[in-house]
């Protein structure tokens, strides 16, 4: 891959508009179900508000906080920009491409989560640490399925860097459905099991209403929200912000799962940029349709749909495998 | 070739839907997933058809809806109404293991598809595994689980394997057989209605 | 000529509907007596296999000998039908109940011949299957508890069996519709018979395994025998009779045809595993029957192990296939008549218990002595017909392997002492602590045809020990050689 101007600026533009439009979409998703229950709903941009209030906030620390609770903001926040920097939104050749491995993309989640956590316990509140377990409760049961998710998109189509993965099933499917040259590894089925697969890990990794309902303040019900009980100020703001992030990063590869188009070339970057957000806010109103719909788990239910997710992306391991 | 890619999607729509089974313990759920399932394989079926233009298909297309879609999960719905359960409670094993389990079922059947069947010879990629593993699961639902209805739904997911086996790797039963056999599941599912709710007289179930 | 064969049946299930009971039973004795007759008239100018109905059915020599069976059994059934109907209704069973009896055994004997005739192997599959449902109605007769739940058992377990075997079906059509194409042609037994050495190999010896699982767990060899002893002990007892005696064969049928084509195509292991099978099977029936307290179970068992011993002989080939076929016959004729002679001592003291059932000689003289001597010969004691089928079939077993047949021999002398010690307890055995009245529990209040139908079946299994019709022996030489033709010791 040769690296010329074009592909850093454009890189550049795409990462500043995942980033932008992040808490766009979270806040479009809370919009959308608060809507949904008749109620008169936020405005679409509050959360960008809400953003820009908390960095003018002061920090409060417990008098136990040791060094973590400095760092551990800025390391989740960032890990999740790494995130996406590597990511190929709309844009075939994003910034960190080269490095853009599938197994670096799981476990930076895994890091995020780590401090996030480690920050929770590291405060000393007797709520952090229920939190935290639980937090990890969820974390160690959809971590294998995510890590299968990502070794079956390596494996079927037989690349390792994430951008290359999904401009392989972009090819493979436009010589398929659009030239008709007969092509074994394209499937419909393969992706379609890792979508599904997919999108059950991201509702429960991103606290959403069947496993967990941030919403609520109450500690019964508090799984993510427990963690960021005691933040405040800035490092509230950064932890909210990285849930946007968060749930982008999850929402962007499914959307490059359920129909990958990426630009190529400057003159595709307008259309790809429209499906981009057109997938987006298909992917949004299929979350908040199954918030609005489900009701809320008890907790030891959660590892029936988390096995289900880790059976699928198995099966799609073990399909990918045999080279279709 | 498009039409082929289509009936994977089928294909593991199907598989998805009977994980789905194991994973949820709700009787009601299980019988709108079967319904679902058939529903699946009478598309997969369909795709053959029109992919091969085999009047056979089309005829087998049409028996799979009227009987597996319709007929067996609305006197299974009737039955249910009456009997008044609504959960599965007695299973021997817990339902994270049981999906686990299916899982490696789903790889065993995968090391035996590649063995005996050579690629190429089923209409579309996987239909042997995803048949053997809906199979097993199957079996593995009758095992696992004490509650008669999910007996009944466990050797429905058998007959339906064997249903996407017949079809990917022939192109499907002659008709006359075909009709025999979903007339015999039919009446079958018929009695064991009739067992259930005198069984559910005397005893509990 | 053939075709009556199916015809009547049919027309008995119908007119069983309209028909009052009484007179239903009259009609049913004279359907069995002209499908007997009709089968000995085809048996005895039968030279060459026949095809009839369009081809969808046939008889050859197996089949034949199989049609004898169940025409001979059911004969007796009807008899003894005759009087159990009586018996029971006088006892106080509604005449409701009893027309469903015969509707549902005229179907169950209708799909049984259509799956023994069946030239096509789909067809075969959908008698078989409805064999299992129209007697899932028959088992649960008497609704209690017990039978309800031994009807679910069976319906399931035979309904996944059969499933499987459909598998089996699935797997030789896909090799065979390779030369036929797909269409009915490529199911026919015949053609496939014809195709032969051209057929995948593979595929015929997978499509073998599941037929010999699927089937298997109709005909209860071992590992899925677990309904057997439940649906036969609860059913009406010529129900069990029927059940034991001939619908067992029917399904080993299925996978004596996939035995052939393994056979035509030149494949020879199968028969290790109808030899594993069937050793298997004695094995765990010894051991069960040893520990019975239950005697329509103790039968049913028994009926198990004689299963394993075919598909044995089966296995081992040569003489023993004589042995086998011939045990297929006699084995229908024995059972029949320990089922229905239990079935006078059910009827009258309603018990089901060996260790309740004490000094049968004094109130059940005829019947008393019926079982004694039933036990007696369904061990393969020789003054009766299934010594003559046991000693080919364990002539063959030393033959091939001598350890083998001593275990086999072992394990016969262990059901022998079951069977026999247990029934000699209630032949002749002092009822000391229950002192009930004796009079109320005699034989008289059955039905006559009930006390003499098992004693001319007794008479009838014995004298085919000294007498065995020429054409019967060359009807079952003639099918040995189907499976016979390689003999390897």
């Amino acid at each position: 891959m040769n690296y010329n101007i074009g592909h850093l600026i454009f890189g550049i533009i795409q990462f500043f508009t995942i980033i932008l439009l992040a808490p766009f979409f979270a806040g479009f998703i809370h919009k959308l179900k608060q809507r949904a229950r008749g109620q008169k709903g936020i405005n679409i941009f509050q959360f960008y508000i809400n953003f820009n209030k908390l960095l003018k906030k002061e920090i409060v620390l417990s008098k136990d906080a040791t060094f973590i609770s400095e760092i551990a903001p800025y390391i989740v926040f960032v890990s999740y920009l790494v995130i996406l920097l590597m990511l190929p939104a709309f844009y075939r050749y994003s910034l960190l491409g080269v490095s853009s491995d599938v197994i670096l993309i799981a476990y930076s989640l895994a890091l995020a989560t780590f401090f996030m956590t480690l920050y929770a316990m590291d405060q000393g509140s007797a709520f952090g640490g229920l939190g935290a377990s639980r937090e990890w409760f969820l974390t160690v049961l959809s971590e294998p399925s995510l890590i299968f998710i990502f070794i079956s998109l390596a494996i079927y189509t037989k690349q390792g860097r994430i951008t290359d993965i999904f401009y392989f099933i972009q090819k493979g499917a436009a010589n398929a459905f659009l030239l008709g040259v007969n092509s074994d590894a394209v499937s419909i089925a393969i992706p379609f099991l890792l979508f599904i697969s997919l999108f059950i890990v991201g509702i429960s990794e991103n606290a959403r209403i069947p496993v967990d309902n941030p919403e609520t303040h109450l500690e019964l019900t508090m799984f993510h929200e427990a963690n960021i009980l005691e933040a405040s100020g800035k490092h509230l703001g950064l932890f909210e912000y990285g849930s946007y992030l968060k749930l982008t990063v999850f929402l962007t590869v499914m959307s490059l799962i359920l129909f990958p188009y990426m630009a190529v070339n400057i003159y595709q970057i307008p259309l790809a940029l429209i499906v981009y957000i057109l997938k987006m806010i298909i992917l949004c109103i299929l979350i908040a349709g199954v918030e609005i719909v489900s009701p809320k788990m008890r907790v030891f239910r959660v590892p029936n749909l988390l096995s289900v997710s880790f059976m699928l992306s198995l099966i799609a391991m073990i399909l990918s495998i045999r080279g279709f | 070739m498009i039409m082929e890619k289509i009936a994977e999607l089928f294909i593991i729509l199907i598989l998805v839907s009977v994980v789905l089974n194991v994973s949820s313990p709700f009787i009601k759920f299980a019988i709108k997933l079967y319904s679902f399932q058939s529903l699946m394989l009478a598309f997969y079926i369909l795709m053959g058809a029109v992919h091969f233009n085999s009047i056979n298909l089309y005829g087998s297309f049409v028996i799979t809806v009227i009987f597996k879609v319709i007929l067996i999960p609305y006197f299974l719905f009737k039955t249910l109404k009456k009997v008044k359960i609504d959960k599965e409670i007695d299973m021997y094993i817990g339902i994270p293991e049981a999906v686990v389990f299916a899982g490696s079922l789903t790889l065993l059947s995968n090391l035996i598809a590649q063995k005996i069947i050579n690629t190429g010879i089923t209409f579309g990629s996987f239909v042997f595994t995803i048949s053997l593993a809906t199979f097993l699961i199957g079996a593995m639902l009758m095992v696992t689980r004490k509650t008669l209805f999910s007996q009944i739904i466990g050797f429905l997911t058998i007959d339906n394997a064997i249903f996407l086996a017949a079809n990917s790797i022939t192109h499907g039963m002659p008709l006359l057989v075909e009709l025999g056999v979903l007339f015999d599941l039919f009446v079958s599912i018929l009695i064991l209605s009739v067992l259930i709710l005198n069984l559910r007289r005397n005893v509990a179930v | 000529m053939y075709e009556l064969i199916l015809i009547l049946p049919a027309a008995a299930l119908i007119v069983s509907i309209f028909a009052d009971v009484l007179w239903m039973s009259y009609l049913q004795l004279a359907v069995s007596v002209l499908v007997f007759c009709a089968v000995v008239a085809i048996a005895l100018s039968f030279n060459s296999i026949t095809i009839f109905l369009g081809g969808f059915f046939f008889v050859d020599y197996i089949n034949l000998v199989i049609l004898i069976t169940v025409s001979t059994l059911e004969l007796f059934v009807a008899f003894y039908s005759f009087g159990y109907v009586r018996t029971e209704i006088a006892g106080g069973i509604s005449k409701r109940k009893f027309k469903f009896y015969y509707f549902w055994k005229n179907l169950f004997v209708f799909s049984m011949m259509v799956s023994i005739l069946s030239n096509n192997l789909g067809i075969y599959w959908t008698g078989l299957e409805a064999t299992t449902l129209a007697t899932a109605l028959l088992v649960s007769f008497n609704r209690t508890k017990e039978s309800f739940e031994a009807t679910w058992k069976y319906v399931i377990m035979c309904s996944v069996g059969i499933a499987i075997g459909l598998f089996a079906i699935v797997m030789l059509y896909f090799t065979t519709s390779q030369i036929y194409g797909e269409s009915l042609k490529s199911l026919s037994f015949i053609n496939i018979m014809h195709a032969g050495s051209k057929l995948d190999k593979n595929f015929l010896m997978l499509a073998f395994i599941l037929a010999l699982v699927g089937f298997g767990t109709k005909v209860g060899f071992a590992p899925m025998h677990n309904w057997l002893p439940d649906a036969h002990s609860q059913g009406p007892s010529p129900v069990s009779a029927l059940l034991s005696g001939v619908l067992l064969n029917t399904a080993l049928l299925g996978i004596l045809r996939f035995y052939q084509i393994n056979g035509a195509a030149g494949i020879y292991y199968p028969r290790y595993f109808l030899i594993g099978f069937g050793f298997f099977t004695i094995l765990v029936s010894a051991f069960s029957i040893i520990k019975q307290t239950d005697y329509k179970r103790l039968f049913a068992f028994s009926s198990m192990e004689n299963m394993g011993i075919i598909a044995l002989g089966f296995g081992i080939g040569g003489i023993a296939v004589i042995g086998s076929l011939l045990q297929i016959f006699f084995h229908a004729l024995n059972k029949g008549l320990l089922f229905l002679s239990s079935g006078n001592v059910l009827a009258v003291t309603h018990e089901r218990k060996i260790e309740k059932i004490r000094n049968l000689s004094k109130n059940f003289p005829i019947t008393g002595l019926v079982l004694l001597f039933g036990v007696m010969g369904i061990s393969g004691m020789p003054p009766f017909a299934m010594f003559l089928g046991e000693i080919y079939i364990m002539t063959g077993v030393f033959r091939s392997n001598i350890i083998l047949g001593f275990l086999v021999f072992i394990l016969l002398i262990f059901i022998f002492i079951g069977l026999f010690g247990k029934i000699l307890k209630m032949y002749a055995g002092n009822n000391d602590n229950d002192e009930r009245a004796d009079e109320l529990q005699s034989e008289n209040t059955a039905h006559p045809f009930m006390i003499y139908v098992p004693l001319i079946l007794l008479l009838v299994s014995s004298l085919l020990l000294f007498y065995i019709p020429s054409q019967f022996l060359n009807i079952v030489k003639s099918a040995s050689y189907e499976f016979g033709g390689k003999i390897i010791f």
